[in-house]
């Protein structure tokens, strides 16, 4: 009889351990980014640290280069310079491959789902389960597992709008997707979960339902990266707010000690007392 | 005034419910079997004999296995249009190593189901690497290896094949004895294992208690039918044997593409190409993999069109025949645009063509009238799926 096993599964993070870090402490740093597309500059010293128990929000306006320093935080794209350090250890993130492996998940703003693919089937794309019989790899997929294991990750991050994990995701509604994104990416022990504008394409309901998923990571001790144009959302969910601009963080907040008016006026360029040290932990 | 619209609306919510069931998408296809069983039956009394659903059978094979290759490369989003004429191309091969006395037909068929892996396996190195659309790549293809054939048969034109086992193929018959005890103790044992697997642990099921009930009876009468029919058709001389091969080779392209990781990255590529890369999966080699594969399998069709015609001439794996096989997928469900369908969907979508052809025949009928017929039997399977499919994204 087959066994339930983790065959192919992740690499494990770095440690072992379930966590990077104590709540607060930095568990992914970027320091002085440089992207250059052509002639376009993209990021000319951007820096960032994200704390493990907390959500942090990337702010700018269109154009700003956070989308692009993400996808250098997630290993989609290389920096022309500028260091990565997890847990204090400089590191190169090559491909999401390595990112991953690092603990570092990013769910951009298409999913990366497939339609017509299962709950489950998504939640192991590419990570598949394999049925052992004792000790030696079958060639098929043990299927009960994964299910059992994508319900488990559901479980464990509150999701219970999914009934059934057999459901092909495009009969999910956004809010939905949106989860099984985040529970596929927290899934391997996520020290760090990057959201590339996650309530962008859902309804009032659907965009709480994942509010409250980033307020159970952040609870989890996972350190938290969001991209939001959605000022209320960032209000309600992150501990700090980074403001980007033409390549560079011009602000950093507390949110519990600035309003969105000072928040605007950095995303903008106009000068308001109360912003932060572009390169200090936020007051 | 109320009722309607809460009518439609449960109308509305059902009917997905039973396109999104495993295996439902194939409901269509049975139904167009059923009646095309009816009309033909009705049209002629020779259409259900014994004698007639052998042949039949042994006209399903070949293009039942183009069919299963075809939807290897269709589910990936891709197509192949030069499967028949590998299938041409190969099967003049095997012929020409096979009047060679000197060549073992292990050997002809070992060198034929390589020259399949290996033309099919070029083309999808064109569409990968070359960044060529398969459609061009094959099309080109298609003439090529037509070319090929044809030079290969010479001026003849033709070559016959007479060596055994090769040109026994298709003649050869499973004995009923044989046939009724591998079909019922391995029925048996797949309902067993079926019901076990679903019944140990039912909230991993997505079946109820009631509804487990109702598939193993389903299942038991459908074995029950299966062992009738190697009955009834021992009379018509036996199940012929290339028929099981062709059954046989379904079902393990099947286990590859529902139970392994392989088959699941298949259909991920074929779905979202994009997302299936971003979860690390190596979309080129799955494809190319597929591209092979296909070609192997478009060999062996070759082989087994050489032993029913008994020899290969330049007509031997036609366009037609690609085009009717990329059909028989389409109309077992078969999504053109990828990442939907299965391989029991175009296996039935093959029975069902050769038999509405096989019918047709039966009824004397020109050759224009059964290409119009196999034309509108698509298109209606076309827009059947097409139906379904807008009724599922708009409930």
């Amino acid at each position: 009889m087959t066994d339930a096993h983790v065959g192919s599964g992740p690499t494990p993070a770095p440690h072992g351990s379930d966590r990077v870090g104590r709540p607060g402490e930095i568990v992914f740093q970027v320091s002085d980014i440089h992207k250059r597309f052509g002639h376009v500059v993209a990021l000319q010293g951007a820096s960032l640290a994200l704390r493990a128990g907390e959500v942090t929000a990337l702010v700018g306006d269109n154009g700003a280069g956070k989308s692009t320093l993400v996808k250098v935080m997630s290993g989609v794209l290389q920096p022309d310079a500028g260091d990565l350090t997890v847990a204090g250890r400089p590191v190169s993130l090559r491909d999401p491959k390595d990112a991953r492996a690092q603990g570092i998940h990013t769910v951009f703003q298409d999913l990366a789902l497939v339609d017509a693919l299962s709950t489950a089937e998504n939640m192991f794309l590419g990570t598949e389960m394999h049925a052992r019989i004792g000790r030696i790899r079958m060639p098929w997929l043990n299927r009960r597992e994964m299910r059992r294991a994508t319900r488990a990750a559901l479980n464990d991050l509150g999701i219970t709008t999914l009934k059934d994990v057999n459901t092909p995701i495009e009969a999910l509604s956004g809010g939905q997707r949106q989860s099984v994104a985040i529970a596929r990416a927290v899934r391997d022990r996520a020290y760090v979960v990057m959201l590339d504008e996650p309530t962008a394409a859902l309804g009032v309901a659907q965009a709480e339902q994942v509010l409250a998923l980033m307020g159970r990571l952040r609870a989890a001790g996972t350190a938290v990266l969001v991209i939001s144009h959605n000022l209320r959302e960032v209000f309600a969910v992150a501990d700090n707010i980074v403001v980007l601009r033409l390549g560079r963080v011009v602000a950093q907040f507390r949110t519990s000690e600035t309003t969105e008016e000072e928040v605007v006026s950095a995303i903008v360029g106009v000068s308001r007392p109360g912003a932060a040290p572009q390169e200090g932990r936020p007051s | 005034m109320s009722s309607a619209p809460a009518a439609a609306t449960v109308r509305r919510r059902r009917l997905p419910t039973i396109t999104l069931g495993k295996g439902s998408e194939l409901l269509p296809l049975l139904v167009a079997l059923l009646v095309a069983v009816i009309v033909f039956r009705i049209a002629s009394p020779y259409f259900l004999t014994a004698r007639n659903l052998t042949n039949l059978l042994v006209q399903v094979a070949p293009l039942a296995i183009i069919a299963i290759a075809s939807t290897i490369v269709i589910l990936m989003g891709e197509i192949d249009l030069s499967l028949g004429s590998i299938a041409g191309f190969t099967g003049a091969l095997v012929a020409i190593l096979l009047a060679n006395e000197g060549v073992p037909w292990t050997i002809a068929l070992l060198v034929t189901l390589l020259a399949g892996l290996a033309v099919a396996g070029l083309q999808g190195f064109f569409v990968l690497v070359g960044r060529v659309r398969s459609f061009a790549v094959t099309l080109a293809g298609f003439f090529v290896w037509y070319g090929v054939q044809v030079g290969i048969l010479g001026s003849d034109g033709q070559q016959p094949v007479r060596r055994a086992p090769l040109a026994d193929l298709t003649s050869e018959r499973i004995a009923t004895p044989l046939a009724m005890v591998v079909v019922g103790v391995g029925g048996a044992l797949l309902i067993l294992a079926r019901y076990w697997m679903h019944a140990r642990d039912t909230h991993e099921s997505r079946l109820t208690q009631r509804q487990l009930l109702g598939t193993t009876v389903a299942w038991v009468v459908a074995l029950a039918a299966a062992l009738w029919a190697i009955s009834y058709l021992d009379s018509g001389g036996g199940i012929p044997l290339v028929f099981a091969m062709a059954l046989a080779l379904a079902g393990v392209v099947w286990f590859v593409l529902t139970r392994t990781a392989y088959g699941r990255h298949l259909y991920a590529v074929g779905g979202d190409a994009e997302a299936s890369r971003a979860m690390g999966i190596a979309v080129g080699r799955v494809k190319w993999v597929a591209f092979a594969t296909a070609g192997v399998m478009a060999a062996f069709a070759g082989v087994v069109l050489v032993s029913f015609t008994g020899g290969a001439d330049a007509s031997t794996g036609s366009g037609a025949f690609m085009l009717q096989a990329i059909g028989a997928a389409v109309v077992g469900g078969v999504s053109l645009f990828g990442g939907r369908g299965s391989v029991w969907g175009a296996f039935g979508g093959a029975v069902l063509l050769a038999g509405v052809q096989n019918g047709l025949a039966l009824l004397s009928l020109d050759f224009y009238v059964v290409d119009i017929a196999l034309g509108v039997v698509v298109l209606a399977a076309l827009l059947a799926d097409s139906a379904i499919r807008r009724r599922l994204v708009t409930s």
